[in-house]
């Protein structure tokens, strides 16, 4: 699970907030002391450094920019080991620029590790860069179903102008 | 309505706030035969008479030991009583905060006893607990512990409530147990700000610990009030001076921890 804020733990470091997604894994009283086994600190070191933040490891998450502290919720959720990915708005509060290199990492290693990757999107222009398949879901039903290129500006209007005239009624 | 009549509204509302207050305190001022200006004029005497007779003379230093021996226990009183406060606070805020909580029944719990020690004032406390508990430095613990557990039960509960909502929801979908959730996320992040409740807890409880002291005949409070019955004024103004001194002396320290902790 991503989500839009990244939620980490901001007092604590960059490398104590990735090794958090072992914490499922553990046995209560491991995870309570924060004992962890020397295996998953290196894949928590490995996967930071596939994210590009090796050299924040010992920082402290609340001294991370937005997209950094994305990329920090993307080692969490890997080092979790899941089969699916849910990324609740994931670039909603990031800069475009950021908000690319979030997707690009999100993207890429997904791909490298056959995860199914759901993400929910306001960005249409990220959704037809990045996604396989998009649905188009208004007033909670699935008003579009395809692929990027399917996604015409025909049915772009159609799902966005059927929201205005729900929201007008 | 223009723009004109909305200001005009504004003045003419603000005018009659200001009528309205001038005319309270006039009433009252009669009533009670108050004059604002006498009881300005009666301030410098007041000032000079507490200079001369609460001033500390040569005789009062021989009995600095004993005043800061009691200063001290009471120091120490109010520290042990804020700290034992405030874990057992934690502990209750985290089962009973609207996040964090176990069930229903802790969340209620939570708030029910929070909200019975905060509103029993700190005085109140120290009277009851005088009757059960005696005179005796037992007594001025438990009335600082009630005041500040309520407080800080609540003050917690809110601090989980508004900051650590995200973490939770975050490191639940980890599959962490509840324990886990509360030790590695909870806590950490709200950890600098549980230091800052506690720190200035520990600044009031000092400076209550006097009154509760004086109630319970105790602490630096007793000595106060001892020396102060007995007319010797010039050793209650020593005691509070060092009273003022310590209390000063450890706001200081604590600003400089929170700078610390960040």
């Amino acid at each position: 699970m991503i989500f839009q804020n990244a939620n980490l733990v901001g007092h604590l470091t960059v490398l104590e907030n990735v090794l958090h997604g072992r914490l499922g894994y553990q046995s209560t009283l491991a995870g309570i002391l924060g004992r962890y086994t020397t295996a998953e600190k290196e894949t928590a070191v490995d996967l930071l450094t596939q994210v590009g933040l090796a050299d924040f490891m010992y920082h402290r998450c609340d001294e991370l920019s937005g997209g950094q502290m994305q990329r920090v919720g993307i080692a969490r959720a890997l080092m979790q080991d899941p089969k699916i990915l849910l990324c609740d708005e994931p670039i909603a509060s990031l800069d475009p620029k950021s908000a690319k290199v979030v997707m690009d990492y999100l993207h890429f290693l997904a791909k490298q590790r056959h995860i199914t990757c759901i993400v929910n999107l306001h960005q249409v222009d990220a959704a037809r860069e990045y996604a396989d398949r998009i649905l188009g879901i208004n007033q909670g039903q699935v008003v579009f179903e395809g692929t990027p290129d399917q996604l015409s500006d025909d049915a772009l209007e159609q799902l966005y102008q059927g929201k205005r005239e729900v929201q007008h009624s | 309505m223009t723009v004109q009549t909305f200001f005009h509204r504004r003045r003419s509302r603000f005018l009659f706030g200001f009528l309205f207050f001038s005319a309270l305190y006039y009433g009252a001022a009669t009533l009670v035969d108050y004059h604002l200006l006498n009881s300005f004029q009666a301030i410098p005497a007041a000032f000079a008479w507490l200079a001369t007779n609460f001033m500390p003379t040569t005789r009062s230093m021989a009995f600095l030991p004993l005043i800061l021996t009691k200063l001290g226990q009471t120091i120490i009183l109010s520290i042990t009583a804020t700290v034992i406060a405030a874990i057992l606070a934690l502990a209750l805020a985290i089962i009973g905060s609207s996040t964090t909580g176990l069930n229903r029944a802790t969340k209620l719990l939570a708030r029910v006893i929070a909200s019975i020690c905060r509103n029993i004032p700190l005085v109140a406390w120290a009277m009851i607990l005088l009757l059960s508990f005696k005179q005796s430095d037992f007594t001025g613990f438990l009335a600082l512990f009630f005041g500040s557990f309520g407080y800080l039960t609540r003050s917690f509960m809110e601090l989980i409530e508004s900051d650590a909502t995200a973490i939770y929801e975050a490191l639940s979908t980890t599959g962490a147990s509840y324990l886990q959730v509360v030790l590695r996320g909870i806590i950490p992040s709200i950890s600098a700000s549980l230091l800052s409740w506690l720190l200035y807890m520990i600044e009031n409880n000092i400076r209550d610990a006097t009154l509760v002291g004086i109630l319970t005949g105790t602490g630096i409070g007793f000595l106060f009030d001892l020396y102060y019955k007995s007319f010797r004024f010039d050793l209650a103004g020593m005691t509070t001076v060092t009273i003022i001194v310590a209390v000063v002396c450890l706001e200081l320290l604590a600003n400089q921890i929170r700078r610390l902790i960040r």
